[in-house]
């Protein structure tokens, strides 16, 4: 039996333009909180949403209706932010002498007693985004996927198409980076 | 200090932060804004890009028979022999005749 999103895909490639409106309303919230774990603008994240769904139109005949568009659309949103990822990189990287105030604070906290780790959660956000804009594109993809939104070795394969063999090197060197990155900052004053 | 249990803390306090799915008012009506601007709301798009697919499956094709044309000899030789082999007889036979 043919899926809602099946017919209005059908729709679109009889040439029926208007009906990927409806794609767009129904997949864009999710969409965009993918873009926004990897743009930190939110001028970027509509850039980059709006990018998939382009993408996403002019590719559309070739959706083979094997898996959910759903997965399909993911699969083009992810490959769409690590390009951004790649070609942004440079302008991404947040100096690693520059921690706030705050951030200080946080780590100062931690290191006197672990357990208050939970207090401060924005500098501790702050943190992360830092550390991840020094890693390189993939390291990001892999961390944020695998570590952030707890994705399996599987999932993050299917969605970027690189082997399940390379995403898990890719984890195990992204987390060693993280770590080298993290005694940087830290190993001054607090490690 | 062991850094691990402080990467995993930090990396604990951005898996509770879940990113929000708010979208901007009316973002879908920009986006078909684009399709239509771009031309690729043309019927005929889906064809003409189906054609442009089949250009490589075509190009292997005349490649194909390029190269086994190009193989065998061409009929217009052999017929280019015969030709000049009969004129060289009948050139022979021209001349015994006048013997």
């Amino acid at each position: 039996m043919a899926t809602v999103d099946d017919q209005l895909i059908k729709a679109v490639l009889r040439g029926e333009t208007e009906c990927f409106e409806a794609l767009i309303t129904k997949y864009q919230p999710r969409v965009f909180a993918m873009a926004r774990r990897y743009a930190r603008r939110e001028s970027e994240v509509e850039d980059i949403v709006q990018e998939v769904f382009l993408k996403a139109f002019q590719k559309l005949a070739t959706f083979r209706g094997e898996a959910p568009f759903e997965h399909w659309l993911m699969r083009l949103g992810t490959r769409t932010c690590y390009d951004f990822l790649r070609k942004h990189q440079k302008n991404r990287e947040m100096p690693l002498t520059d921690i706030t105030e705050e951030e200080e604070s946080w780590l100062e906290r931690y290191a006197a007693s672990p357990e208050s780790g939970a207090e401060g959660a924005d500098a501790a956000r702050t943190l992360v985004t830092r550390l991840m804009a020094n890693l390189k594109p993939e390291a990001q993809m892999v961390i944020t996927m695998m570590e952030i939104e707890e994705k399996s070795v599987k999932e993050v394969a299917k969605l970027t198409g690189w082997f399940e063999s390379k995403v898990k090197v890719r984890a195990f060197r992204a987390r060693n980076e993280m770590r080298k990155i993290l005694e940087r900052i830290a190993k001054d004053k607090f490690l | 200090m062991d850094s691990d249990p402080l990467l995993n803390q930090l990396l604990n306090v951005a898996r509770q932060t879940p990113m929000g799915d708010g979208v901007p008012y009316a973002f879908e009506k920009r986006i078909m804004a684009h399709i239509r601007e771009s031309g690729v709301a043309d019927p005929l798009f889906f064809w003409v890009s189906s054609l442009w697919r089949s250009v490589p499956v075509f190009a292997v094709v005349c490649l194909i028979a390029f190269v086994v044309t190009s193989a065998q000899p061409p009929a217009s030789d052999v017929t280019l022999q015969a030709s000049f082999e009969d004129a060289v007889m009948q050139s022979g036979d021209f001349f015994s005749d006048t013997w």
